[in-house]
């Protein structure tokens, strides 16, 4: 087995510990020791929750540092923060921060407009959104440890990520016809 | 790799879904249409009262295929966040087309 491959087995491995569970955007400490009560497996560090990023427009970028640091330290649950699609320095800022996991995220300004990071050149692991299979395969290649259908961020509005979409996930057999 | 999940029927990561889930039966909906778990942005602390949506989220996130908890964990909530319908959304403002 090549060190590539046994890093990945790894990482994918440690995804799995989160199956079943949920896992919430916060933006304060506050916020992330109320998720962690209620008995998310994981919190997403982030300034702004994809309804208010809707709101604001502009460019999303990753979170300040210091305010995903100041979630790290109020819970003993993972924590994640998202990196801009293809920014893979943001990526590197993350992993050196010492997050859990890195969410290349859609929800944020996308940093390139060909490329995606390559997710074998870290030891975190990372989930990566998708739309349909082909996406997703491609996310696994480039490394991703988990992946997450996307619907539509901050619309509070299930018709895309449920009825459109998880009937036919990449977990069903629908896929294979 | 594309071998391995036609014959298995699943990726080969954990799967989960995000994007829209706003209630305990949103989650639970999700979950049974297969997802290994939900990603919640801003359904939880946009809604009146996030630490029981929070906790009522988790629950129905366990316990997605029995009604009576769901209807339990549903009472008493306050309003969730409010939302937008696909229709009231231009394609350029759409996040899920980021990314290929």
């Amino acid at each position: 087995m090549t060190v590539e491959t046994s890093t990945w087995a790894t990482k994918k491995g440690l995804a799995q510990m989160l199956k079943g569970g949920v896992i919430m955007d916060v933006v304060t400490a506050d916020q992330a020791k109320i998720a962690e009560d209620a008995g998310a497996v994981a919190v997403m560090a982030l300034e702004r929750v994809p309804s208010d990023i809707r709101a604001m427009g502009g460019v999303a970028r990753m979170s300040d540092p210091a305010m995903i640091e100041a979630i790290m330290n109020a819970v003993t649950i993972p924590v994640m923060a998202k990196a801009r699609i293809g920014h893979f320095v943001e990526a590197q800022i993350l992993e050196a921060l010492g997050v859990d996991y890195i969410d290349e995220s859609e929800v944020l300004t996308p940093a390139d407009e060909a490329h995606h990071i390559d997710k074998h050149a870290f030891k975190v692991p990372f989930v990566c959104g998708c739309r349909n299979l082909g996406e997703a395969i491609r996310r696994i290649n480039e490394g991703a440890a988990m992946m997450r259908t996307k619907g539509e961020a901050g619309t509070g509005n299930v018709v895309e990520a449920g009825t459109r979409w998880c009937g036919r996930s990449p977990g069903t057999v629908a896929y294979r016809s | 790799m594309v071998r391995q999940i036609a014959r298995d029927g699943r990726l080969p990561v954990v799967n989960f879904v995000a994007g829209g889930i706003s209630t305990p039966a949103d989650a639970a909906l999700v979950m049974q249409l297969g997802a290994e778990g939900v990603f919640v942005g801003s359904g939880i602390f946009k809604s009146e009262d996030p630490a029981r949506m929070a906790n009522a989220i988790v629950q129905a996130t366990t316990h997605f295929d029995d009604a009576k908890i769901l209807a339990e964990v549903s009472k008493g909530l306050g309003a969730p966040m409010r939302g937008i319908a696909m229709e009231q959304l231009a394609e350029s403002d759409r996040l899920a087309v980021r990314g290929w």
